[in-house]
């Protein structure tokens, strides 16, 4: 077995597989970067279950309003309080926007309030250096969804330690795509993906 | 002239046989007299000498045990009763983080722990151990009115821990299980292509650090430090992949090695019903152990976890992989086992800092001298318990009127027969 898999959260309520693209997408870039032992497909695993608690980074997007259910809450705030971090990402990228206001509130009343993360916390430089916080992604630059230019992603503090990483920047579009096709980028935009899943392995 | 039984030699008075036999006797009878008079009188005196029952409604201190026991070893009948129970407390250094001593106590009942600040613990009649973190003097254990106490010394404070291995969530949940603990984590981290994760300071060294946990074989050039560390005096924790221990040096050192590995889908957390949850991870195999190994824990008779000392140092070889499932998967208490567990195991080879290896500390003064057993100490000093004497009736004077009298017309009467014949 794999060390590391990488988790998609399948959630009751919104569209959790907004973003089909992003886990192979990932896997590729911690392959081509890490000696990292990381299994070549990911996995589905839906928030209520206890498989949750298998895979301590998992990954939540969607563009819909999401409501988490009883057992939802419970295990996403067990699975943070044993040392899980859930990384959760607007696919809408618009502040005003459904699932934005609705995550930012299940997960406030569930695990803890969401506040900005320093943009030179350790997570920039946990392997790649990102010495100006997260990386801007082309929806923010073209004008879409809210029309800003974010500059902090946020997130749900345990001690010194993320459990939540929130990001309102819309990685979700920006890496969903199939991974032959970073060789037509002149810099690969899913690096930043790497910090996290290497800052989950190590902090 | 001459009284009757002398008679004269060349103008000296020469007595005769009875004379003399009358006044040996009445010379002899003086003396012995005067002998059996003062025989009776040291006999008198000793019998009158001073007898002290002692009851005790609680535990005396060391003060006044120890100045009964000088009063009964000058000879003053002392003993002693009360309602004292057998009680007993011992305290051992703790080498993990957050709690500095080991209190273990036997005694029927509840216990109450006291130090001079107040009320601090207390047991119930199945707890008999509890480790603590901070006293303020020295901790009364009380039972009943039995009160032992003891000094808990310096107790020891354990230098930081090096965690070595790869990235991934073994190697992060150790460090969190140590860290929760109490113990301070430098780590290193590999994540390949000489790129690593780096927490503090991750070189080995006694001033530093207590123990170093290798949780990968891939530590390379470092496994020869490692080895002159452990025989330096520190610990050193081969644990997981870690246990395999390829490395020569590290070969050297280890109290066993690895002789079969379990695949890690063969265990699992469900359905863990009534098992421990060590039971749902995946092992390494301990086998061909040293001589010199001690083996701390087996699952279905193999053994899992090994410890051996290695000059000053401390090595130990834990076969448990995927520890972390028991933090992430287990049930309730799972987090709380795993980081007890992790330290507990870093606990047991860890180096203890010069100067703190024993409970003693420094002299302390009179009042807080150890009694650690007051029933056992009081039986040692005064000897058994006993019923308290009843009181003795009046006695008339050590010897009869009479003797006087006699002993006084016997010398006179020996002394008349002298002057009678002139003598001295």
């Amino acid at each position: 077995m794999a060390d590391f898999v990488f988790a998609t959260v399948q959630y009751d309520s919104g569209d959790w597989d907004s973003a089909p693209a992003v886990p192979a997408n990932l896997i590729d870039s911690v392959a081509r970067y890490t000696d990292i032992d990381v299994a070549p497909t990911g996995v589905i695993v839906p928030l209520g279950s206890r498989d949750l608690f298998k895979y301590p980074l998992g990954f939540l997007t969607g563009h819909l309003p999401v409501r988490f259910s009883d057992i939802e809450r419970s295990t996403l705030r067990d699975y943070c309080r044993r040392g899980g971090l859930l990384f959760v990402d607007d696919h809408n990228h618009d502040v005003d926007g459904e699932f934005h206001r609705t995550a930012w509130e299940e997960i406030g009343r569930t695990v803890g309030p969401l506040v900005d993360l320093p943009n030179d916390h350790a997570l920039y430089r946990s392997f790649f250096l990102f010495p100006d916080g997260p990386p801007t992604t082309s929806h923010e630059l073209n004008g879409w969804g809210d029309n800003l230019v974010h500059k902090h992603l946020q997130a749900v503090m345990q001690g010194d330690r993320i459990a939540v990483l929130y990001s309102s920047k819309d990685y979700s579009s920006e890496w969903n795509y199939h991974p032959d096709n970073k060789r037509f980028l002149s810099v690969d935009n899913t690096k930043f993906g790497v910090n996290v899943v290497v800052y989950a392995l190590t902090r | 002239m001459h009284s009757p039984g002398e008679r004269s030699a060349g103008g000296v008075a020469v007595i005769g046989p009875r004379r003399a036999a009358v006044e040996l006797l009445l010379r002899t009878a003086v003396l012995g007299l005067v002998a059996w008079a003062l025989w009776s009188v040291w006999r008198e005196t000793a019998a009158d000498r001073v007898a002290t029952h002692v009851a005790f409604d609680g535990s005396p201190t060391a003060r006044t045990r120890d100045s009964l026991a000088a009063h009964r070893g000058a000879g003053d009948r002392i003993t002693w009763g009360g309602a004292l129970v057998p009680l007993a407390a011992m305290v051992e250094p703790v080498r993990e983080p957050g709690a500095r001593w080991r209190v273990s106590v036997n005694a029927a009942g509840a216990i109450g722990l006291a130090d001079s600040l107040g009320l601090v613990d207390s047991l119930t009649a199945d707890e008999r151990t509890v480790t603590m973190s901070a006293v303020r003097g020295a901790l009364r254990v009380a039972s009943g009115t039995t009160v032992a106490r003891v000094v808990l010394g310096d107790g020891v404070t354990p230098g930081r821990v090096v965690v070595l291995g790869g990235a991934g969530w073994e190697s992060k949940f150790v460090v969190a299980a140590l860290e929760e603990a109490g113990w301070g984590v430098d780590a290193r981290l590999t994540l390949g292509r000489d790129r690593e994760v780096r927490q503090g300071d991750p070189t080995p060294r006694l001033a530093r650090h207590a123990a170093v946990v290798v949780l990968d074989t891939a530590i390379g050039a470092d496994a020869a430090a490692l080895a002159r560390f452990v025989r330096a005096g520190g610990g050193l924790v081969l644990a997981g992949d870690g246990a395999r221990a390829l490395a020569p040096a590290l070969r050297a050192v280890a109290p066993g090695r690895v002789v079969a590995s379990e695949p890690p889908e063969t265990r699992h957390f469900d359905g863990l019903d009534g098992h421990a949850p060590t039971d749902a991870l995946p092992l390494h195999v301990l086998g061909a152990l040293r001589v010199d190994a001690v083996v701390l824990g087996v699952r279905d008779r193999s053994p899992t976890t090994a410890v051996r000392r290695v000059g000053a140092g401390r090595v130990a070889q834990m076969g448990f992989r995927e520890t972390w499932r028991w933090r992430m998967q287990g049930d309730d208490r799972g987090q709380h086992e795993h980081r007890a567990f992790w330290s507990r195991l870093v606990a047991s080879v860890a180096a203890v800092p010069a100067g703190a290896a024993s409970a003693g500390g420094p002299p302390v003064p009179d009042e807080m001298s150890d009694e650690s057993a007051p029933l056992a100490q009081l039986v040692h000093a005064l000897g058994p318990a006993a019923a308290e004497p009843r009181p003795s009736t009046p006695r008339g004077p050590a010897l009869p009127p009479w003797v006087g009298a006699v002993i006084l017309g016997a010398a006179l009467a020996e002394w008349g027969l002298r002057r009678r014949r002139g003598a001295v």
